[in-house]
């Protein structure tokens, strides 16, 4: 997705990137609050992440502003497919690590990961997969002694 | 002497097997993520981050501070065969290095690389061994309020010298010292931001932070993507030497290359890549023949080449003197030491004196090494350029998923490298830079401490963060680096666009 805008109208990526700064820092600075600003010669817990959390709400706050009235080129390109297959390839792993063991959650997050670039093929994934998981096993399991769960609980 | 007996004890130690071992796997690996554009010094050392748990501090420092400078060493291969930088800092000598491929001399600027990077490199030992004694020195008697002021220095500096605009970048450190806040505060035992989750109590893990913003937002950026065929480069050692003239004709370069890189590498925010821009537009404008740059010339790749490897050790020096990093890769390393219990500063040069000797001799011997792993054995990494990325990247994630549950056998642990990564992804896509949020994350939080200490012990008055000398030069110059932009912006509008990597 390229969202190449004209002169006049706004850099998208710089209004929305500015407004999450605000939600985001803005956040910290409310629960920072809470935690008790206290006074200089005895700081309480919420004193530095509320004046940080304060300073840059304001500044997320002009990016957004100056994306709209003094908006540069927006050159920002997401690359959906890349991101929801890598995000699932990680999830995959986390998900079946427990349950099913080392090798079902590497043949399991390459054959996902894998399918964020449209050239890759099935059997070259799941053989790289089973490659991965015997070199992974070799260096963590055999090399450094993690005592992570290898085949399915039910084995 | 002091010196020299310390180092003959730090060479006694490095030249054991397990640190040989140790500093040759880091180099080696360093190389060959070096070599393979996309992916940096920052992504090999968080995937071996949590291997480093296991081994015994020495050899896990050794290790990391290999992958970095035999990065540097390996990223100018790319540059020069594919015209792909394999690294930032070696943006530069594609310029030169591509156009001498092209004439056919790829072996003789592959020599010519490796040659000046290990004069650089060397050159940045020395001064590394000579002054970081000195500084260190001075720097015990450094107050928490001086602390304080060099942190926030160093920080703003890696914002400013951040690509773009310097509002972002300045946004990035603070949302990088925001999540450092995550977790139990030490002094007042308050829990903050943990959302309710008992596995942010203890504060995010480093580990899982780099490879969230570096690792799973790399691996997105890179994926799909495909290099350019290197063609069939037949690089054979005998078409390496470089004539009489050219030899000659690099000597210079390399000097003053090194001398730059050296003095940027260790003041913070400039780094290894600055230094390369810096010393190539140095020698072009130096030059009788400035015209020549860009047509294939070896000090085109000697300059660049030699000021990158040389920043890129004398970057140690703030590093482990001062316990301030100057650039990113430099923080990750910090994060290195504390994880292993030791804590940065200067006092890192008497306490763990042993540790700073041994890594300055594992630096000699890991530059040797790559000597060896980049004349000798340069056709190695020239095939390696032919791995196709589809295969590469499952395996990233593969390694940094594993690496990740290793250290705490969490899986929560892989859905919150999911949501850094997210964030960092979108920090990368809307501009905002990683390397600043990664050193305000390592930095926040011990400059808190130095904050609050230093107010309680002035009770509570202000003026006394501008009372001692060094604190009060460090926010002058922070000042300034912050009211820059202000007017910069306006003056760079009428002047034509500086080159940008």
């Amino acid at each position: 997705m390229r969202t190449t805008s004209t002169r006049r109208s706004v850099n998208l990526s710089d209004l929305v990137s500015g407004l999450f700064v605000v939600l985001l820092s803005g956040g910290f600075a409310l629960e920072a609050f809470g935690h008790g600003i206290g006074t200089f010669a005895r700081m309480g817990a919420g004193f530095y992440p509320f004046a940080l959390g304060a300073i840059c709400a304001a500044l997320g706050l002009g990016i957004a502003v100056r994306a709209v009235i003094a908006p540069t080129a927006d050159e920002a390109s997401v690359r959906w497919r890349g991101l929801l297959f890598i995000c699932a390839a990680f999830a995959t792993f986390g998900l079946l690590i427990e349950p099913a063991g080392l090798v079902a959650a590497i043949v399991g997050s390459t054959v996902i990961g894998a399918m964020a670039d449209p050239e890759s093929r099935l059997w070259e994934s799941l053989l790289l997969g089973f490659g991965l998981s015997a070199g992974i096993w070799l260096i963590f399991v055999v090399l450094l002694g993690l005592s992570i769960p290898v085949l399915p609980l039910v084995l | 002497m002091d010196i020299l007996t310390a180092l003959l004890g730090g060479f006694a130690e490095a030249i054991t097997l397990t640190n040989l071992m140790y500093c040759f796997l880091g180099v080696a690996l360093g190389t060959f993520i070096g070599v393979l554009p996309g992916l940096g010094a920052m992504i090999g050392i968080s995937l071996l981050l949590p291997v480093t748990y296991y081994l015994e501090p020495h050899s896990a420092i050794i290790m990391l501070a290999g992958i970095y400078y035999g990065g540097e060493f390996g990223g100018s291969i790319a540059s020069i065969l594919i015209n792909v930088p394999g690294t930032p800092s070696s943006a530069v000598t594609c310029i030169d290095g591509n156009q001498m491929t092209k004439k056919g001399r790829a072996a003789v600027a592959l020599f010519v690389t490796a040659i000046a990077s290990f004069i650089g490199g060397s050159i940045g030992i020395v001064l590394m061994t000579l002054f970081s004694p000195l500084i260190a020195d001075f720097a015990l008697s450094f107050k928490s309020e001086d602390y304080f002021a060099v942190m926030l220095l160093g920080l703003v500096a890696s914002a400013s010298v951040a690509r773009g605009s310097a509002l972002k970048g300045l946004v990035a450190v603070l949302l990088g010292v925001l999540v450092g806040t995550v977790g139990t505060d030490v002094s007042t035992g308050v829990q903050r931001f943990t959302l309710g989750f008992p596995e942010l109590v203890t504060g995010v893990n480093l580990v899982i932070l780099a490879m969230g913003i570096f690792g799973l937002a790399e691996v997105v950026s890179s994926a799909g993507n495909t290099l350019p065929p290197s063609g069939d480069q037949h690089v054979r050692m005998r078409d390496m030497l470089p004539t009489r003239d050219e030899a000659r004709r690099s000597t210079g370069p390399v000097a003053r290359g090194s001398a730059l890189g050296s003095l940027l590498g260790a003041l913070p925010g400039a780094g290894p890549t600055l230094s390369a821009f810096l010393a190539y537009s140095f020698e072009k404008r130096l030059s009788r023949e400035p015209e020549k740059f860009g047509t294939g010339i070896v000090e085109g790749v000697a300059a660049p080449e030699s000021a990158n490897n040389s920043a890129a050790q004398t970057a140690f020096i703030p590093t482990l003197t001062l316990g301030i990093p100057g650039t990113a890769t430099m923080a990750l390393i910090l994060g290195a030491l504390m994880i292993h219990g030791i804590p940065p500063g200067p006092k890192l040069m008497t306490e763990h004196a042993d540790l700073f000797w041994t890594l300055v001799a594992s630096f000699w011997i890991g530059n040797l090494f790559l000597l060896i792993l980049n004349i000798p054995l340069v056709t190695i990494w020239v095939r390696l350029l032919k791995i196709p990325y589809r295969l590469l990247f499952p395996s990233i994630i593969c390694f940094i998923c594993v690496g990740v549950y290793s250290v705490s056998l969490n899986p929560f642990d892989i859905f919150l490298v999911i949501a850094i990564g997210l964030l960092g992804y979108g920090m990368r896509v809307a501009g905002y830079e990683a390397a600043p949020f990664l050193m305000g994350f390592i930095l926040g939080p011990l400059m808190e401490e130095y904050l609050r200490r230093a107010l309680l012990l002035g009770r509570g008055d202000v003026t006394v963060l501008v009372q001692s000398p060094v604190a009060a030069v460090c926010l002058a110059i922070t000042s300034l680096m912050l009211l820059w932009p202000l007017v910069g912006e306006h003056v760079r509008r009428l002047r034509v666009g500086f080159p940008r990597p």
